[in-house]
C-alpha cells in the first residue's frame, strides 16, 4: 500500500510528505537535515533535547516546535533556516557544550560523534562558558562490557528508554533533577542485560562506551564491511569493523525486515573471540596415543582423507559421518553436504544437530519475520527468542506493545510469557491436550495465524517436538511457519540434515538419513569409524571426555574447529577453521533470506575456510566437489534445484537485505529503510570521513543468472494426530512417585568453546540452575541457594533457584544434555531430586 | 531492618491498594520508609519495587528526583532554614548563619550528635512568617538567633516531641475508610447510567 | 469590606474543625449537588461563574471541564503542590480549611463525573496532609464521601498523596507523572491537556486547591453571584499572598479587581507599607515566574487581564514587595538560583541554561562579574524564552524554562547601575 501524502512547505517551498510522521523524518526523506540527538526512529520520540526545533506556522505566526516530536499535517508550514531557528539551534548546541568536557582527543566518541560534528559545523569555537564545569567520577563500570562517564552525558534519554521500551529490561535510569540529572544504575547493581551493547551504539556522545572496544581504534582508522551476525540464524545487519587486521567491534545496521538496528551482546561483542588467537585452533595436527604433532596442511589433510577411505573400503560409506552443530556458511555448509551425499555416499550427515524439528514443516509455508510479527495471531511454539534468537525478542516485544496476539506454547515460561495474549503448557502426560489448548487459545479467528516452531526444551525429544509442531500445523492447515530454530538454517536449505525437506536439492547422491543423536549414539557403540567434526564441540552436543577418551579404540575424530575444546585436544585430525569475519560468504536467516557475510581480517595464521577443506577432501578422495571458487559454489547450488533456486550475489549490489527464499515468495514492497545517522552512527560519521561504506570486502556481485526461480518444496504428508497417537508419538507414562518432568533449556550464555574463549563474555556463564516455585522447594525440602542432585540416567549437582512464576515442572538451565546422557531420541525426560550433600 | 515488615508490611500493602496502579504507591512508600529507617534505604528501594512492580533503578530514579527523600542518613531533626526571596528580604541568610553557628554544622551536615541535620531550602510556602523554617516539614517562623536557638534547645530537650516527630514521619493521621471502590464498579455503575440516560431520552 | 469566599471561615481559631464547618454551612453545596443537581447543572454554575484557575495559568475551570474526553473513566487531581515562592495561599487553606477542599474536590468529582479523586499536596505540608486526612476520614465516616453520597447515586473515592520535595511536581503534566510514580518530567505537548490524556492516559482535570475551594460557595450561591463580583474575566475574590518588605505580610482574599496593587501594599487592612524611610523598589504581581513590576505600576488593579496588559501576569496571586534598601541582583540571582535547582532537566535550555545564570549571576553577586557577563545573560535568556518578552516563548517543553528570564531581565534592564556596581567597584550598593 502505497503512503498516504500531504502537502507542507518547508522554507517556502512545496512537498508532498507521507502522512502522519513526524516533521523530522518527513524533512529526512526529502533531504533536510534537522540536527539532532534525542530522536532515535526506532523508539517513543521524548523531544528533550531540543536540538531539533523548527519553526511551524500556527494561528498565531510561527512558532518554535521539536520536529522530532510533532507530526506533519495537511498544509503545515516548517521553517528550517529561519533566524529564529537557527539562534535556538545554536542556542541549545551551546547549552550542551557548556559541561562537556573538551577531552575529544581521548574520547572514543572522537571521529563519529554528532555533538562534535556539529560543534565543528555550526559552534561558534570560541566558549562563552568560563564556569567551573560539572564533575563527575569517570568513567565508571555499569556493567562488565559498558562504562559511563557522566561528565560527556547530554541527558538524551536515549540510553534509558532503550532499556525500558526496547529491552523492557529499565535497569538503568535517571537519578537526581536538573543540572544533576545523571544516568544510574540501582546502587552497585549492574546493568545486565543481553542486550547492553546497545546503549553504546545508540549514545549519540562518548558517555557510554563499550568496554571491549574501548580505546581500541579511531573512527577513521577502521575499515568496514556490511555483514551478517552469525552467533544465532535471526542474520541481524551488521556493519563488521576492523582496523590493522585485527576485528574491533560490530554495530547493528537498521534493517527493517530484520534487526531494527540492535544487536545482542553475544553477537556484538563475538568479535573479541575471533581476535583471541590463544584460543583459536591456528595450524593443522595430529594425534596418537600419546603425542601431538602440528603437520602441514597437505599432510593433515592426506591422513584425513586416507581415513576417510580407508573407512569406506572396510566398512562402508555408512560408517563415516558428518557432524555438525554450528552456524557455519551456506556454502561450507554445501560444500560438506555435497563432499558427504556425493563423495563420501554416506547417509551419517547431520549438519543441524540442533534441529530438532522437521524441517518439512518449517519449510512447507514458509513466513518472514515481519508477517510473523503482523500475523493475526501468532503462536510461539517451543522458543524462547530471548535465548535463542535474542533481537527476535526485541522485536517481538515491539509487536506485541503494538497489538500483535501471541499464544506462547511452552514447557516453562520466557521472559515473554508477561506480555503475551496466552501461555499454554506442554504437559507431558497429556500432549493432545496441550494442543487443543493451543487450538482454543488461538480461537475461532484461523486465518492469518504463524506458528513460530522451535525446539527450545532440550528434554522434549525430537520427535515428540515434530509430532506437536505436526498436530498443530494439521489444526491450522493454512498456517505459516517461521523457524524458530537458533542454528541449522543453512544445513536444513542444503538437506544437510535428515530433518531437512526430501529433494530440498536434486543429487545423485546419498540423502542423510541418520541424525546427530543416532550418529553419537553408534559412535558411542563403535559404528563409526570416521566422525567428521564441522566447528563442532561434542560436549555441547551430549558427550563427555570420557566417551571422547574412548574414541581412541576405534573411531577417529576428525576436527575441523575455529576454537580449541575439549573435542580438539582429543580428536586425531584437528584442521584450523577461519572464523566469523575471516571469511566472505552468506547464510540464510530464519525465514530464508539469503544475506551476505563480510570478510574485514585475514585468516589467523594457517587457518582456512571449511569450504577450501572440503573440496580438496574430495580431491584427497579421488574425486572432485566442481568448484573452486565461492561464485562456484553459488552457481552449483543455484542449479541444484530445491529452496534454492535463483541464488546469486547478484542482488547484494543494490539492496542490503537479500531475498528471500523460495523466491516465489513474495515481500510486501520494502518498507523506506531507516538509516538514521543517529541510529547507527559510525556508519554516517565514517561515510562522511571518507572510508566507503559498501567498499570493504564484501563479495563482488556476480553476473545475474537467467533462470526460473519458481520452484517450491512439496512438504512431506503430514502426520494426522491420530496416526500419531497409535504410533505411541505422543503419549508418554505417567511420573511415578518422587519423579519429576525435566526441562531443559538453553540459555544465551551457555559454555561453548566461542563463548569461553571470549574474554568478555565468559564472566556471564552462570552455574547450572534449577528453578523451582516456592510449593516446589518446599515440597522437596530445599530452600533458595541450595544446592541439589538431578538423578535420572546419570546425575548433575545444580542450584536452587526459586522463581515466582507457576512453572509446572523443574526447569534447568546451563547443563548440556551430556551431564544427564541425553543421546538418542528417548522420550521426555524424568529426573529425581537428591539433597547435595554439604 | 530495611525491608517492609509486619505493621509497616500491612501499611505498605494498603498504599497499594489504593490505586489504580500500584506504581502511583511510589512516592507514599518511599514516606514510610523513611518513617522506618529515617531515609530510604537500597533495601527499602528494592521492595518498593517488588511492590508496585518497577525496577529498583526506577525506583532509585524516582526517590532521587524529590529533596524530601534523603537515600542517606540524616539527623533525627532535618531542620531546612527558608532562603528563597520572601524569607530572602527578610533576613534569611542572616538567620542561616546563625543557624549554622548554633548547631555548629555547616549547611548540608550533620551534628556529631547525630540530632540535626541542616538544609538550606527553596520556599515552604509560610513566606507571611519570613524568615522561616522547618524542622521535619512543621514549620517555623518568624525566626532570628534567640528563637532559632530556643526552637534547637527545646528540640534537644523533647520538648517539642508531641509536635515534631523523628524525620520521615510525615503523616500521622492513617486513613480510616473503608476500601476504595474498584473501579470496575464504577465503570459498571457508569454503563448503567448511561443506558438510563439513554433510555430517558 | 470585600466579600469573603474561600477565606470565609479562616477568622474562626477553630475553622479546621468539623464542628465548626458543620456549623458554618459546610456540606450544603454538596448536598444540593448530588441530591439536587445533575453533574451538567452543577458544571453550568461553574461556567458561569466563569471561576479561573487559581493555580497560575488562569484557565476557566468550567471551560477546561467542557474539554473533557469521553472516555469511561475520568480522574480528577487536586493540586496543592503550591511550591512557587512566595505564595502561601493554599498552605494556608489546607491547613485551615480542609473541609471545605474537601466537600470542593467532591463536587468537582460530581460535576465532572470522576471515577477517582487525588489530592496532591506539597509533601512539606505535614500539617496540612494530617488536617486533609483528617478530613478526608470524617467525610467518609458521614457519608460525604464513598458510596452513595448523601444517599445519593454518586460514588466517589478521594486519596491523599503527599508530594516529596520538588516544584516542579505543580506543574499539572509533571504531578501526574509523580502520581504515576515517576520522576516528575512534565509531558511533552500535544496533547496540550491533561483533560485529553492525563493520569494512567485517561482524560484528568487538574485544579488547583483554591479553585475547587471556591465551588461550595457557587453551588449555594450560585454562578450569577459569584460572577456578580469582581469585573469582566475576573470574577469573585482571590486569596493573595503578600510577602516580602512589607510591614504586614499575609494572605488577604480581596474581590477581584476592586482594588489595586498601592491598596494591597500601602492599604491598613492589608500589608500597611514599607518600613519607615524606605521607598518601594519593585514588586512582583503574581510568583516569581512573573515580570517585575515598579512604582509606576502601583495603581493596575487587582485582575487577571489588567495586569496582562501591561505586560506581567496575576499568576499564583502572590506579591513580591522589594524596597530600595534589597539588591536587585541579589533577589534576581535568587529567583534564578530558585529555577536553577528545580528545573527537572529534560530540556536541555532550561537544564544547563538554568545553572548556567546562576553561576553568572552569583559570580556578579559576589563581585567577580564581567561587563560583557551583562550581555551574555540576556543573550542566555533569549536562547531560552526567545525575544524574552510576556506571555513567553520558550524553547522548551514547559513553561519554568521560560520563567527563567523574566527576572534577571526585569533587574538587568531597571538595575544596570547596579550590576555595573557589582561588576566595576565589586561591592553592593545595598550592603
Ligand atoms: C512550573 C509550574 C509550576 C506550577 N505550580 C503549581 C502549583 O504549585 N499549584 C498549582 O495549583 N498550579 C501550579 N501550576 C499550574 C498547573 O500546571 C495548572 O495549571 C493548575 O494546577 C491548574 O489548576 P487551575 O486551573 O485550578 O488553576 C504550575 C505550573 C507550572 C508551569
Ligand atoms: S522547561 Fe525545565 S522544568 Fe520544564 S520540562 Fe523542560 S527542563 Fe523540565
Ligand atoms: S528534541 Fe527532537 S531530537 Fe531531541
Amino acid at each position: 500500500m502505497p503512503d498516504e501524502l500531504v502537502a507542507v512547505t518547508v522554507d517556502n517551498h512545496s512537498f508532498q510528505v507521507r502522512k502522519g510522521v513526524k516533521i523530522i523524518d518527513a524533512l529526512d526523506d526529502i533531504g533536510v537535515h534537522v540536527p539532532r540527538f534525542c530522536y532515535h526512529p526506532r523508539m517513543t520520540a521524548v523531544g528533550m533535547c531540543r536540538m531539533c526545533l523548527v519553526e511551524v506556522k500556527g494561528p498565531r505566526g510561527p512558532s518554535l516546535q521539536p520536529s522530532c516530536f510533532m507530526d506533519v499535517a495537511d498544509g503545515m508550514e516548517i521553517f528550517t533556516e529561519s533566524d529564529a531557528v537557527k539562534k535556538a539551534q545554536h542556542g541549545v548546541l551551546e547549552f550542551l557544550l557548556a559541561n562537556h568536557p573538551l577531552d575529544c582527543p581521548v574520547c572514543d566518541k572522537g571521529g563519529e560523534c554528532p555533538l562534535q560534528d556539529q560543534a565543528f559545523a555550526h559552534g561558534s569555537g570560541e566558549t562563552r562558558f568560563v564556569e567551573e564545569k560539572r564533575h563527575y567520577a569517570k568513567p565508571i563500570p555499569i556493567s562488565r562490557l559498558i562504562k559511563l562517564d557522566r561528565e560527556r552525558c547530554i541527558q538524551c534519554d536515549r540510553c534509558t528508554r532503550f532499556a525500558d521500551e526496547i529491552a523492557g529490561e529499565p535497569l538503568i535510569d535517571f537519578a537526581g533533577r536538573g543540572s544533576t540529572l545523571r544516568i544510574s544504575t540501582f546502587s552497585n547493581v549492574d546493568f545486565d542485560s543481553y542486550f547492553s551493547g546497545n546503549v553504546a551504539q545508540i549514545c549519540p556522545v562518548g558517555a557510554l562506551t563499550a568496554t571491549p572496544y574501548r580505546f581500541k581504534a579511531r573512527p577513521w582508522d577502521l575499515l568496514q564491511s556490511s555483514s551478517t551476525c552469525m552467533k544465532c540464524d535471526m542474520g541481524c545487519q551488521v556493519s563488521l569493523q576492523s582496523s590493522q587486521n585485527e576485528l574491533t567491534r560490530m554495530l547493528g545496521i537498521d534493517s527493517d525486515t530484520i534487526n531494527h538496528g540492535w544487536l545482542c551482546d553475544r553477537g556484538r561483542f563475538s568479535t573479541s573471540e575471533v581476535n583471541n588467537v590463544d584460543d583459536r585452533v591456528l595450524r593443522p595436527r595430529l594425534r596418537n596415543q600419546d603425542s601431538v604433532v602440528e603437520v602441514s596442511w597437505t599432510k593433515a589433510l592426506r591422513v584425513a582423507a586416507a581415513s576417510i577411505k580407508q573407512a569406506i573400503d572396510e566398512r562402508g560409506a555408512s560408517s563415516v559421518a558428518f557432524l555438525s552443530g554450528a552456524s557455519m556458511t551456506l556454502e561450507d555448509t554445501y560444500a560438506f553436504a555435497k563432499l558427504a551425499s556425493d563423495v563420501v555416499r554416506t547417509n551419517a550427515a547431520d549438519g543441524a544437530a540442533d534441529v530438532r524439528v522437521d524441517g518439512t514443516l518449517l519449510l512447507a509455508n514458509p513466513a518472514s519475520i515481519n508477517e510473523a510479527l503482523t500475523a493475526k495471531t501468532l503462536v510461539l511454539f517451543n522458543v524462547d527468542p530471548k535465548n535463542e534468537l535474542p533481537v527476535m525478542h526485541l522485536r517481538l516485544r515491539a509487536a506485541i506493545h503494538s497489538g500483535l496476539r501471541v499464544v506462547e506454547v511452552n514447557t516453562t515460561p520466557t521472559d515473554l510469557t508477561p506480555i503475551v495474549d496466552r501461555w499454554v503448557v506442554i504437559q507431558p502426560e497429556d500432549l493432545a491436550k496441550t494442543v487443543d489448548e493451543a487450538v482454543a487459545a488461538v480461537g475461532d479467528d484461523r486465518d492469518g495465524v504463524v506458528i513460530m516452531a522451535g525446539c527450545r526444551d532440550r528434554a522434549v525429544a525430537a520427535s515428540l517436538n515434530t509430532a506437536l509442531v505436526a498436530e498443530m500445523l494439521y489444526r491450522f492447515p493454512q498456517a505459516k511457519v517461521l523457524s524458530g530454530v537458533a542454528r541449522g538454517t543453512n544445513a536444513l536449505a542444503v538437506g544437510f540434515t535428515p530433518n531437512a525437506p526430501q529433494g530440498i536439492r536434486s543429487t545423485d547422491g546419498v540423502a542423510p538419513a541418520v541424525n546427530a543423536d543416532a550418529i553419537l549414539a553408534g559412535a558411542l557403540r563403535g559404528e563409526i569409524a570416521v566422525l567428521v567434526l564441522l566447528d563442532t564441540d561434542l560436549v555441547r552436543l551430549g558427550l563427555t571426555e570420557e566417551d571422547l577418551v574412548a574414541f581412541d579404540h576405534g573411531t577417529t575424530v576428525i576436527a575441523l574447529n575455529t576454537f580449541e575444546s575439549l573435542t580438539t585436544r582429543h580428536a586425531h585430525v584437528v584442521l584450523p577453521l577461519s572464523a566469523y569475519g575471516e571469511q566472505q560468504g552468506s547464510t540464510l536467516n530464519i525465514e530464508w533470506r539469503h544475506l551476505r557475510l563480510g570478510r574485514q581480517v585475514e585468516p589467523v595464521a594457517q587457518a582456512r575456510p571449511a569450504w577450501m577443506v572440503a573440496t580438496e577432501l574430495a580431491s584427497g578422495l579421488g574425486d572432485e566437489l566442481g568448484f573452486l571458487t565461492l561464485a562456484d559454489i553459488m552457481r552449483d547450488l543455484s542449479q541444484s534445484g530445491g529452496l534454492l533456486a535463483g541464488l546469486s550475489y547478484h542482488y547484494f549490489a543494490d539492496s542490503l537485505d537479500g531475498p528471500l527464499f523460495p523466491r516465489t515468495r513474495t515481500e510486501p514492497a520494502q518498507v523506506r529503510r531507516v538509516l538514521d545517522p543517529m541510529a547507527t552512527p559510525g556508519i554516517a560519521s565514517i561515510d562522511r570521513q571518507g572510508a566507503n561504506f559498501s567498499a570493504g570486502n564484501v563479495i563482488e556481485p556476480a553476473e545475474a543468472l537467467g533462470f526460473g526461480v519458481n520452484t517450491g518444496v512439496a512438504p512431506k504428508a503430514l502426520q494426522s494426530p491420530s496416526v500419531a497417537k497409535r504410533e505411541g508419538a505422543v503419549a508418554l507414562d505417567p511420573l511415578s512417585e518422587g519423579e519429576y518432568w525435566l526441562h531443559l533449556v538453553p540459555r544465551l550464555y551457555d559454555p561453548t568453546p566461542e563463548l569461553m574463549a571470549n574474554p568478555f563474555l565468559k564472566a556471564a556463564v552462570r552455574e547450572p540452575v534449577l528453578s523451582l516455585t516456592a510449593a516446589q522447594a518446599e515440597s522437596l525440602g530445599l530452600v533458595d541457594g541450595d544446592r541439589c542432585r538431578l538423578v535420572g540416567a546419570s546425575a548433575v549437582d545444580v542450584l536452587v533457584q526459586l522463581v515466582k512464576d507457576d512453572a509446572l515442572a523443574l526447569t534447568v538451565q546451563g547443563v548440556t544434555p551430556a551431564t544427564l546422557r541425553l543421546i538418542g531420541d528417548q522420550s521426555w525426560v524424568k529426573v529425581r531430586v537428591e539433597k547435595s550433600n554439604g | 531492618m530495611s525491608r517492609f515488615t509486619g505493621e509497616m508490611l500491612s501499611r505498605a500493602e494498603e498504599l497499594v491498594s489504593l490505586y489504580p496502579d500500584p506504581r502511583s504507591a511510589t512516592i507514599p512508600l518511599c514516606h514510610l520508609a523513611q518513617e522506618q529507617d529515617g531515609y530510604v534505604t537500597n533495601e527499602a528501594m528494592a521492595h518498593i519495587a517488588e511492590l508496585v512492580g518497577s525496577s529498583a533503578a526506577e525506583v532509585q530514579g524516582t526517590a532521587s528526583f524529590y529533596d524530601m527523600l534523603k537515600l542517606e542518613p540524616v539527623g533525627r531533626y532535618v531542620i531546612g532554614v527558608c532562603t528563597n526571596i520572601a524569607c530572602m528580604l527578610r533576613g534569611a541568610y542572616e538567620l542561616l548563619e546563625d543557624a549554622e553557628g548554633v548547631l555548629d554544622v555547616p549547611v548540608g551536615a550533620t551534628t556529631a550528635d547525630g540530632l540535626f541535620t541542616l538544609e538550606e531550602v527553596e520556599c515552604i510556602a509560610h513566606c507571611d512568617r519570613a524568615p522561616a523554617a522547618q524542622v521535619n516539614y512543621r514549620y517555623f517562623g518568624p525566626l532570628d538567633r534567640e528563637s532559632f536557638e530556643t526552637l534547637v534547645t527545646q528540640l534537644r530537650n523533647g520538648d517539642l516531641d508531641d509536635e515534631v516527630p523523628p524525620h520521615g514521619t510525615l503523616l500521622r493521621v492513617r486513613r480510616e475508610a473503608p476500601a476504595v471502590i474498584p473501579m470496575e464498579e464504577i465503570d459498571r455503575y457508569r454503563a448503567q447510567e448511561a443506558e438510563r440516560e439513554k433510555a430517558s431520552d | 469590606m470585600t466579600e469573603r469566599i474561600v477565606g470565609a471561615r479562616l477568622h474562626y481559631e477553630d475553622s479546621a474543625t468539623l464542628e465548626r464547618f458543620l456549623a458554618t454551612g459546610g456540606d450544603d453545596g454538596l448536598r444540593k449537588a448530588v441530591l439536587e443537581m445533575r453533574p451538567e447543572e452543577v458544571a453550568a454554575q461553574v461556567m458561569t461563574a466563569n471561576l479561573l484557575g487559581r493555580g497560575g495559568a488562569g484557565f476557566e475551570a468550567g471551560r477546561k471541564w467542557s474539554m473533557l474526553r469521553k472516555a469511561p473513566r475520568r480522574y480528577l487531581v487536586i493540586n496543592g503542590d503550591e511550591s512557587e515562592p512566595a505564595t502561601f495561599k493554599d498552605h494556608l487553606l489546607v491547613e485551615r480549611d480542609p473541609h471545605q477542599l474537601v466537600e470542593g474536590a467532591t463536587i468537582a468529582a460530581y460535576a465532572i463525573e470522576a471515577s477517582f479523586v487525588v489530592i496532591y499536596l506539597r509533601g512539606e505540608f505535614a500539617l496540612g496532609l494530617e488536617r486533609v486526612q483528617q478530613a478526608i476520614n470524617e467525610a467518609y465516616a458521614r457519608n460525604a464521601l464513598g458510596r452513595s453520597i448523601f444517599g445519593s447515586s454518586f460514588s466517589v473515592d478521594i486519596v491523599l498523596q503527599p508530594g516529596a520535595g520538588a516544584y516542579i511536581c505543580g506543574e499539572e503534566t509533571s504531578l501526574i507523572e509523580s502520581l504515576e510514580g515517576k520522576r516528575g518530567f512534565p509531558r511533552i505537548k500535544p496533547p496540550y491537556f491533561p483533560a485529553v490524556i492525563g493520569l494512567y492516559g485517561e482524560p484528568t482535570i487538574v485544579n488547583n486547591v483554591e479553585t475547587v475551594s471556591n465551588l461550595p460557595w457557587i453551588i449555594n450561591h450560585g454562578g450569577e453571584a459569584f460572577k456578580e463580583l469582581g469585573e469582566g474575566r475576573s470574577t469573585g475574590t482571590r486569596l493573595f499572598a503578600l510577602s516580602g518588605q512589607v510591614q504586614r505580610p499575609g494572605p488577604y482574599e480581596v474581590e477581584m479587581t476592586k482594588i489595586t496593587f498601592r491598596d494591597l501594599i500601602y492599604g491598613e487592612e492589608f500589608g500597611q507599607g514599607l518600613r519607615p524611610g524606605r521607598s518601594l523598589a519593585a514588586f512582583i504581581p503574581g510568583g516569581v515566574s512573573a515580570p517585575w513590576f515598579f512604582p509606576e505600576h502601583l495603581d493596575i488593579p487587582l485582575g487577571q487581564d489588567e495586569v496582562a496588559k501591561a505586560g506581567s501576569m496575576l499568576g499564583s496571586g502572590s506579591v513580591i514587595v522589594m524596597d530600595d534598601s534589597s539588591c536587585p541582583v541579589r533577589s534576581a540571582w535568587r529567583i534564578a538560583r530558585f529555577f536553577a535547582r528545580e528545573s527537572c532537566g529534560q530540556c536541555t535550555p532550561c537544564r544547563e541554561g538554568g545553572a548556567w545564570i546562576d553561576k553568572i549571576m552569583r559570580r556578579i553577586e559576589e563581585g567577580e562579574g564581567r561587563e560583557a557577563d551583562l550581555d551574555l545573560l540576556l543573550d542566555l535568556c533569549d536562547n531560552i524564552s526567545p525575544g524574552i518578552k510576556w506571555p513567553p516563548a520558550q524553547t522548551t517543553i514547559c513553561v519554568l524554562g521560560p520563567s527563567i528570564p523574566p527576572s534577571v531581565n526585569a533587574a538587568i534592564q531597571h538595575f544596570r547601575d547596579d550590576f555595573l556596581i557589582h561588576i566595576k567597584e565589586g561591592r553592593c550598593p545595598h550592603a
